[in-house]
């Protein structure tokens, strides 16, 4: 018995001894006097309760807290050394599927450099863009524009995409590459803009890769606010969302990048993590500058990032379009050579676009 | 991904498979729903020991300041703020002046007085051992865990079939799809075999908790009854008044009856973990379900019948 409860109970005896004499005397001063001592010694007793408690409760958080500390321990994730290696094989598999599908990106379609982030050479190895100069040929797109802009054309009028029809059609559309000749032509795309029923599983992969990504393409955003879809398109599009590599042009990340642009990022050591290198990527193509995050200009920066080359023959941009109805078929192919009949392999931005925003 | 290494895999699994063990899930949830029954019929116990022990701790406050007013010595190990005084006015009047920081749970309502809050975390803690048992047991950690397998092996799979990589491509394929039922199947052994380990190692110190509130109980029984007891001899109540004294009788003697219903429900409890550790500890001995599901009746039941004596204890009888 401990001390607390050996003068519990000796005091609970006192009491009692001093209730049965409380009952018995007849003596006022006496009845008033054991009151008192009662009134004492039940403070008494009010103390001695606390204090056991208290002890009681100790005794049984020691114990408690050894009990949380093993369930604490418990390992809840099955994924022992065996698992584990095995999901990384997953994981290499990944980053191998990703360079796979970055194999089939678009060959660039460059003829200038349009304001504000147009690729003028694409730096992929063995993809040689044409770079076209802004001078004659641009200002006869532009006079061309104008033309069309006067004679009240749009690419939807002239299609006829008011219907949403899946027919692939082939809007002849402005050779302008300035944005002011173009914005509307790109609003009215993307409203049209529909996806062709058949390429609907290959859309839904792009789209949930640019989800998964996204976290780390919101921080490209916190930092230069260029927006986190347009990061992921460009990641997707470019390297096949594959965060080994340096946005740039597809290069490891474990050096600078070797091909065009060559010794990037300039700054720090490598290996870099993919975050450092997409901002040295969009900073080198000026985005993170660019105040106009519109559907109309985030396309037009995305045409100019490939290439303006099917707009100067009035084409759509399977770089923008591939997937819907606004893009049937033609495609640059290796050495800058324009295929007519070739189809693009790769989903389309505009329709990455449409279900990111929709999802 | 070269055609021995994959064949190593499928081998291992195959080992795995051939090794693995059978979880006693059915058992497992009895001890669950023994745990629900014990935590369910607790509740109100602790929450009149919140009641009883916030008017203890501030009755004990003002028996200190009053004792230290009148220079009376105060056992040091029951002394909690020292420096605390008594503000009195002719006519009896009297205010504690300062603060008690270590009484403010006595004082405050918004949290448990501190030794109702440690019973509670005891039974917290074994709520929280019942719940890993369960988790192990049901495999709702391997389900969060597939979910992220399949969607990468989904992801691999979709990548390969849009990038079109020819050979290699069908052969990764193959490669991707065949991970998941080795990874479903050696995800559940580790499973199984940490299921074991929790019993074998854990519920000792499950038990150890349980035997600490069995011990304490009398201390429980005592903080609660303590205000009746009061009454019961008070020199103005029962002593005086019969039918004060034989309300409080009745109030204690139910009491003693809701604690003993506590002992009864942690012995049971621990009964039926105490056969869970050791149907793991008979190789090749299947659990005996029946007799678990039995006991565990039996202190539904029993939960049952304290939830009637708290019942009457609120209504006054």
């Amino acid at each position: 018995m401990s001390v607390i409860d050996q003068a519990r109970s000796e005091i609970n005896a006192a009491l009692n001894t001093l209730a049965r004499r409380f009952g018995s005397t007849a003596d006022e001063a006496e009845k008033t006097a054991i009151g008192a001592a009662i009134d004492d010694l039940n403070d008494e007793l009010t103390l001695l309760d606390q204090a056991a408690l208290l002890q009681a409760a100790s005794s049984i958080s020691s114990a408690t807290a050894i009990l949380e500390r093993a369930v604490a321990a418990v390992k809840l994730g099955p994924f022992d050394g065996y698992l584990a290696a095995l999901e990384s094989h997953l994981t290499r598999l990944n980053v191998l599927s990703g360079k796979a599908h970055a194999g089939d990106s678009l060959e660039s379609a460059a003829i200038a450099a349009p304001p504000g982030g147009g690729s003028g050479k694409k730096g992929k190895k063995g993809k040689k863009g044409k770079k076209g100069k802004k001078g004659k040929k641009g200002k006869k797109a532009k006079k061309k524009a104008r033309k069309a802009k006067k004679s009240g054309r749009s690419a939807a009028a002239v299609t006829g995409l008011e219907s949403a029809s899946l027919e692939a059609v082939a809007p002849l559309l402005l050779t302008s590459t300035a944005f002011a000749d173009l914005r509307a032509e790109y609003q009215d795309c993307f409203d049209r803009c529909v996806l062709k029923p058949e390429s609907a599983g290959n859309v839904a992969y792009y789209v949930k890769r640019l989800r998964q990504g996204q976290p780390n393409y919101q921080l490209v955003e916190q930092q230069i606010k260029v927006p986190w879809v347009f990061v992921g398109i460009i990641h997707g599009m470019e390297c096949g969302f594959n965060f080994a590599a340096h946005l740039h042009n597809g290069d490891k990340l474990t050096a600078r990048t070797v091909q065009v642009p060559k010794g990037r990022p300039l700054a720090g050591e490598p290996p870099f993590t993919w975050l450092e290198s997409a901002l040295d990527a969009l900073r080198l193509k000026k985005l993170d500058q660019v105040a106009d995050w519109t559907v109309p200009h985030m396309l037009y920066l995305l045409e100019g990032y490939n290439g303006f080359g099917y707009r100067r023959r009035g084409l759509p941009s399977p770089y923008l379009w591939s997937f819907s109805n606004i893009y049937d078929k033609g495609k640059f192919v290796a050495d800058g050579r324009f295929d007519p009949e070739a189809v693009s392999k790769q989903c389309g931005a505009a329709l990455m676009m449409q279900a990111a925003r929709n999802t | 991904m070269s055609s021995h290494r994959f064949i190593a895999i499928a081998l291992l699994a195959i080992a795995c498979a051939g090794c693995a063990t059978s979880t006693p899930v059915a058992e497992v949830r009895v001890v669950g729903k023994a745990f629900e029954d014990l935590n369910g019929a607790s509740a109100p116990l602790f929450d009149d020991l919140a009641v009883a022990e916030r008017i203890n701790g501030k009755e004990a406050a003002r028996i200190r300041v009053e004792k230290r007013a009148k220079g009376e010595k105060i056992d040091p190990a029951l002394d909690r703020c020292e420096k605390l005084l008594l503000a009195e006015v002719p006519g009896d009047v009297k205010v504690q002046v300062g603060f008690c920081g270590p009484d403010s749970y006595y004082y405050s309502e918004i949290a448990d007085p501190p030794g109702t809050a440690s019973f509670r975390r005891s039974i917290a803690a074994i709520q929280g051992y019942t719940n890993v048992l369960l988790i192990l047991a049901e495999g709702r950690n391997l389900e969060a865990a597939q979910a992220e397998v399949q969607a990468l092996v989904g992801n691999v799979g979709g990548a390969l079939e849009i990038a079109g990589a020819g050979a290699a491509g069908v052969t990764l394929k193959v490669f991707t799809e065949s991970i998941q039922p080795l990874l479903d199947i050696a995800a559940r052994r580790a499973n199984a075999k940490e299921l074991a380990r929790v019993v074998k190692d854990v519920s000792p110190k499950a038990v150890d908790v349980i035997a600490k509130l069995r011990e304490t109980a009398p201390v429980l029984f005592t903080m609660l009854t303590e205000q009746p007891l009061l009454r019961f001899r008070d020199k103005d109540g029962g002593l005086k008044v019969k039918a004060i004294a034989e309300a409080e009788k009745n109030r204690i003697d139910a009491y003693r009856i809701a604690v003993s219903n506590y002992v009864v429900l942690l012995d049971q409890y621990e009964h039926l973990l105490q056969q869970l550790v050791a149907a793991y500890d008979t190789e090749g001995k299947t659990l005996t379900l029946a007799g678990l599901v039995e006991q565990s009746a039996q202190l539904s039941a029993q939960a049952d019948a304290w939830r009637r004596t708290y019942s009457a204890l609120r209504m006054g009888f």
